[in-house]
This record gives C-alpha cells, sequence and structure tokens, in this order.
C-alpha cells in the first residue's frame, strides 16, 4: 500500500540521529509543525509514529485529514544532512487492542514517565529529497533564466 | 472510500428477543410505521445528510446511523471473529451475551461503533459486516462503506474469581474503558409502571437470571487482574439500576430512599482506592441522582472524579411520561438541582447529564416534529450548562423487553443535528469532553465531534 520509500529514505528513518517532523495543518488552515522522534516504518512499508499528547495540534490535524481526505507531511533530516519531505495520508489510529499496547509497553519501558494518545499509520504517497545541494542543482538545470547575472560573468579580455 | 463486495446472503436473522410488555409493545407498534422496502424513501440517507453537513465527519455520521439502524454479520464476517482475540461476551445493564458475534466495532480513527449486540431497529435494514478476507467492512446494499475491527478483549476476560465468577461478567469493557454495574436490576421495576420506558434492564435481569447485586470481592479481584494489562484502560466507570431503600421509598419521611444506594458506590469506590493510593483516579459514577449530602460524601471520601446522573429527555412533562419513577422519586426540577449541586462539588465540566437522543419522540406523547424536539432539547441544555452541567446524547437504541419496544427513532439528520447542536454548547462554554469522549465512553456522537 502506498508508494516504496528510497533506500535512504528507510535509512533514515531507522537513525536516531534524524530528525522527523509532522506537519499538519490546523482548523483555520494555518501549518502546524511538530518533532516526532518515534516515526518509523513498520513491516507493512508505511509509516508509523507514537502520539505522546492526546489533544496535540498534531493529533487534531492527524483526525482531521483522516476524517475528510486530506494529506500530511513527513519532514526528515538524516544526520548527513540531507532532507526528505514525504506525502502521507492518515489511514488509520490506533487507540486501543494489542498493538497499541505493545507500544505503550515499549515507551513505558524506555523509562518515560508518559501516556500514549494514540499510534498513527500512515500512507507515503509520494517524496522527495529536499536537500540544499540537490534543489539548487535541480533549480539551476530546470530554470536557468532564474540567476545573478554576476554568478556567469567573466573578466572582460585585455587586448 | 467506496467498494464492492459481491452482495451475499445475510446470515440467518436472529430470533428478536421477546418484549415482556406485549400488550404495550402492541399499543405502541399501532403508532410505527412497518419495515419494508421504502424506508429509505422516508427519510434522508446517509450520504444526503452528508452533503448537508458538510463539517459533519463521515466517520461519526456513520457511526451515528449504525447505531440508529444495528448491524448484521455475514458468515464470513462471522468466520473471522476469533473468540481467543475477540470480544464476544458481555454482561452489561441491558445487554449479555456469550455469543459468537463481536459485541461491537471500531472504526479506523478509532471511533467506537459502541453496540452492545444491537442488531436492528425493527424499521430499518441494518448495516451489514462483510469480510474480503483481510479485512471486516461496514456495507450498505452490498457497497463497502468502511473498514472496522473487532473490539478486542482484555486478557482478564478468560479467568475467573476465586468465587467462580467468570471476569467478564464482574467488569466490562470497552476500547479505553472498564465498568462495573454493581447492580444489575433496577428497583424502579419493582413498582408498577415505575420504570423507565426505553429501559430493557427489567426484561434482560429477567431473561437471564443474573444476581442482582455483584460481590465487592469479586470486584476488586477482577479490577486487580486488569489492572496488570498496561495500557489496556483509561477510566473506570460505575453504573447500574437504581437502588431504592424502604418498602416505600416514594413515601415521605421513609429516610432517604437513596440511602443504600450511595452506600454500596462509596463502599465500591473506597475498595477500589487501594489500587490508585487512595487519591483522585479517572473514573465516573452514573446514578440516581443523589442530594448535596451524598454528593459531597462521594467527592470527599472516594477517589471519584466525575458524575453523571441521567436525566434522559430534555422536558418535564416527558419525563413524566417517560421515567415516571425518577420523576415521582426526585422529580425533573430536583433532578436538574442536583447536577447544579453536583458541578459545584465535582468542578466545572466533571458533571454532565445523559440523553437517550431521541426518546423525545416517542409516539404518542413525544414532540410531534423533529424540529420542535431538538429545539426544545438544545434550549434546555442551554440552561444546563449555564449552571456547569454539560449535556450528552446517545443514540436510541429500540431494545427488546422495553416498554417502547417497535417504536421508530428519529432521522439521522435530527442526529446530526443534536449531535452538531450539543458539540456548539458545550465549546461555547469552554467545556472540554474529556470525561465522556470518544474514548472514556464511545456511546456518544456529540463527543466524537471533540477530538478537534
Amino acid at each position: 500500500m502506498g508508494v516504496a520509500l528510497s533506500e535512504e529514505i528507510v535509512q533514515a528513518l531507522g537513525d536516531p540521529q534524524a530528525v522527523k517532523v509532522i506537519g499538519t495543518v490546523d482548523e483555520s488552515g494555518a501549518p502546524r509543525l511538530a518533532v516526532k522522534d518515534s516515526l518509523r516504518l513498520n513491516a507493512e512499508g508505511l509509516l508509523e509514529y507514537d502520539e505522546i499528547i492526546e489533544t496535540s495540534e498534531t493529533n487534531k490535524g492527524l483526525i482531521r485529514a483522516l476524517w475528510f481526505g486530506g494529506s500530511v507531511t513527513a519532514l526528515i533530516l538524516a544526520a548527513n544532512k540531507r532532507s526528505y519531505s514525504i506525502n502521507c495520508r492518515p489511514l488509520r489510529t490506533l487507540i486501543a487492542g494489542e498493538s497499541y499496547r505493545a507500544r505503550y509497553r515499549a515507551l513505558r519501558s524506555s523509562g518515560l514517565d508518559t501516556d500514549l494518545g494514540a499510534v498513527w499509520i500512515l500512507e507515503p504517497l509520494g517524496f522527495q529529497e529536499t536537500s540544499l545541494e540537490k534543489r539548487r542543482v535541480e533549480e539551476e538545470a530546470k530554470h536557468p533564466l532564474l540567476r545573478h547575472l554576476d554568478r556567469l560573468a567573466v573578466p572582460p579580455s585585455r587586448k | 472510500m467506496a467498494r464492492t463486495i459481491a452482495a451475499r446472503t445475510i446470515s440467518a436473522k436472529p430470533s428478536p428477543t421477546k418484549a415482556l410488555a406485549v400488550k404495550t409493545r402492541q399499543a405502541n407498534m399501532a403508532n410505527t410505521a412497518p419495515i419494508g422496502a421504502g424506508w429509505r424513501d422516508l427519510e434522508p440517507s446517509l450520504a444526503e445528510v452528508g452533503r448537508k453537513y458538510p463539517a459533519f465527519p463521515p466517520m461519526v455520521l456513520l457511526k451515528t446511523d449504525v447505531q440508529r439502524r444495528g448491524v448484521a454479520y455475514t458468515p464470513e464476517a462471522l468466520a473471522h471473529v476469533n473468540p481467543a482475540k475477540h470480544m464476544t461476551t458481555i454482561r452489561s445493564n441491558y445487554y449479555d451475551s456469550a455469543g459468537a458475534q463481536p459485541v461491537s466495532l471500531t472504526l479506523r480513527d478509532g471511533t467506537s461503533l459502541y453496540l452492545e449486540g444491537f442488531l436492528e431497529d425493527g424499521h430499518r435494514e441494518p448495516y451489514v459486516v462483510d469480510h474480503d478476507g483481510r479485512r471486516a467492512f461496514l456495507t450498505d446494499r452490498g457497497e463497502a462503506l468502511e473498514e472496522v475491527e473487532y473490539w478486542e478483549k482484555p486478557a482478564f476476560y478468560d479467568k475467573f474469581t476465586r468465587s467462580g465468577k467468570p471476569m467478564w461478567q464482574i467488569v466490562s469493557a470497552r476500547p479505553q474503558r472498564y465498568t462495573i454495574h454493581p447492580k444489575q436490576f433496577c428497583d424502579f421495576w419493582k413498582f408498577k409502571g415505575q420504570g423507565c420506558k426505553f429501559c430493557a434492564m427489567d426484561a434482560n435481569f429477567r431473561k437471564n437470571r443474573k444476581e442482582p447485586l455483584l460481590s465487592v470481592d469479586d470486584v476488586v479481584e477482577t479490577v486487580a487482574e486488569a489492572l496488570k494489562e498496561p495500557g489496556a484502560s483509561q477510566s473506570l466507570f460505575f453504573t447500574g439500576g437504581s437502588l431504592l431503600g424502604g418498602k416505600d421509598p416514594f413515601g415521605r419521611g421513609q429516610g432517604d430512599p437513596l440511602g443504600a444506594e450511595l452506600e454500596l458506590y462509596l463502599g465500591l469506590l473506597k475498595a477500589l482506592g487501594q489500587f490508585f493510593g487512595n487519591g483522585k483516579f479517572p473514573s465516573q459514577l452514573i446514578s440516581t441522582a443523589f442530594d448535596e449530602r451524598g454528593l459531597r460524601r462521594l467527592w470527599e471520601e472516594t477517589g471519584l472524579m466525575s458524575y453523571t446522573a441521567d436525566l434522559e429527555v430534555l422536558d418535564e412533562k416527558l419525563f413524566g411520561w417517560i421515567c415516571p419513577g425518577k420523576a415521582k422519586l426526585i422529580g425533573y426540577r430536583g433532578w436538574k438541582e442536583r447536577l447544579v449541586a453536583a458541578a459545584d462539588i465535582f468542578g466545572r465540566g466533571n458533571v454532565n447529564t445523559g440523553l437517550v437522543g431521541g426518546v423525545e419522540l416517542a409516539k404518542p406523547k413525544g414532540f410531534a416534529t423533529e424540529d420542535e424536539a431538538l429545539e426544545a432539547t438544545l434550549s434546555e441544555a442551554a440552561s444546563l450548562i449555564k449552571h456547569g452541567v454539560w449535556v450528552v446524547s446517545c443514540v436510541w437504541r429500540v431494545l427488546g423487553g422495553s416498554v417502547f419496544f417497535g417504536q421508530k427513532t428519529p432521522s439521522l439528520d435530527y442526529y446530526a443535528r443534536l449531535s452538531l447542536g450539543l458539540d456548539g454548547l458545550r465549546r461555547a462554554a469552554n467545556i472540554p469532553a474529556d470525561l465522556d469522549n470518544y474514548r472514556r465512553c464511545g456511546n456518544h456522537p456529540d463527543t466524537d465531534l471533540a477530538r478537534v
């Protein structure tokens, strides 16, 4: 289900040094971003994360997207500074049952005195690398008119 | 998401539960339309109501309609029920089952389709749960509408107390809530004509030959076992039939007719307090409306955090007709006063009252139109919320064994407007729905809206 993520993204998702962010929109349409360290790939190739705060804006944004057919964005900044944006569809949320309880137990046994609002399952719909160098090269190849002249200027030759 | 599953023969319909009040049922049926193929032409469809209220979450609207129409299961759906994993047994106030079908269902967004075995309303075809080999789906006329999951049972459900009772009969579970029904029978039914007309507690009690009171030891032992499963529950609810003391609880000078019920819950709550360091714990008591003295004792002497005493219907005349015992014992205004007192004691947001949504239109004495019913209900709800008592509603399931068996519930459009209205009142009053939200109760479409 969904698109298969690239090997670089899969590696970044498994790297605890990577920074992982989920972006949603609130009811006014304002973007909301939150770091979600627990974002991971599950056995079915879907994204998953543990939403600790039941009333968080991210949780609400995901519910809204699930209810009304919207999408959300996951942004990953790998340890090598390469970044990736994944467009996702919220597929389901777990608030009970054995899969939920397994994550609850894992969190509690990690030493965190925390509750677990939900486990979210997200279906990746598409992705792109958003690393600056890659985007810079792409931009110059695709839009050769969009650059400063001084970057192209050569000193006049002496006669 | 619309898929079509090939039409299958619906498994043989279970026998309808026999109504005890046959004469009353027949009288009511005279005022109701018989089920037939044309019922869909008489009211707006799920899709039509969804288009009319685009801001109403489609999954919550579907839940509302499922609770209104009930469900049937195909043989394929039942073949995928795993009694080792799924909840197929239940003992509650209104329904007992140790059968092969799921107790209730959950949607992809975590919304509970709280059914408690409710199969059909007798006037409309139920939704059908089918299975494609990988997942279960809710369908209507062969069209797959949404995936569903069967509720999973907690680990303690397979265990027995030292006294030999199955623990599922002592504490009943919802996805994130444990409910204790200490009194399985309502004493209003001991007095002719005093039981609530929508209620099937009396019929259920007699049919299943249950013991009227649970043993505190059994409850304590079961809760201890239940708490061994991390992440399985976020709240303890207590609810049961009214316990009326004295030979004539309605008579004057008899002492407090609710004294015994108060002591029952005080004893239980204190016994369970040991598990929470005798401090406050997420909990709700749904009881007959106690007076201020009783409410204060509950707050000060136990870990109870929230309180409900259900008015069932927000109209004094209809309350007197539908809940004659409650009206005779305490009265509509007296009940409201006690709720307001509870809000002062337990705190704003921690007290509400529940409605059997739609019963205000019961024939022959209910409101004549849905517009009238809605206006009256929301107006009264607004006045209650000013005093810190908010209102939740469930979808009236017309139960076999109730006096109202055979009645027809209102349209889905009505329930959508009712839910939006109640949600709007609660938001305007800035009261969170935590007490009875989608996972602590799961039986109220209006609080499902509170998730965003």
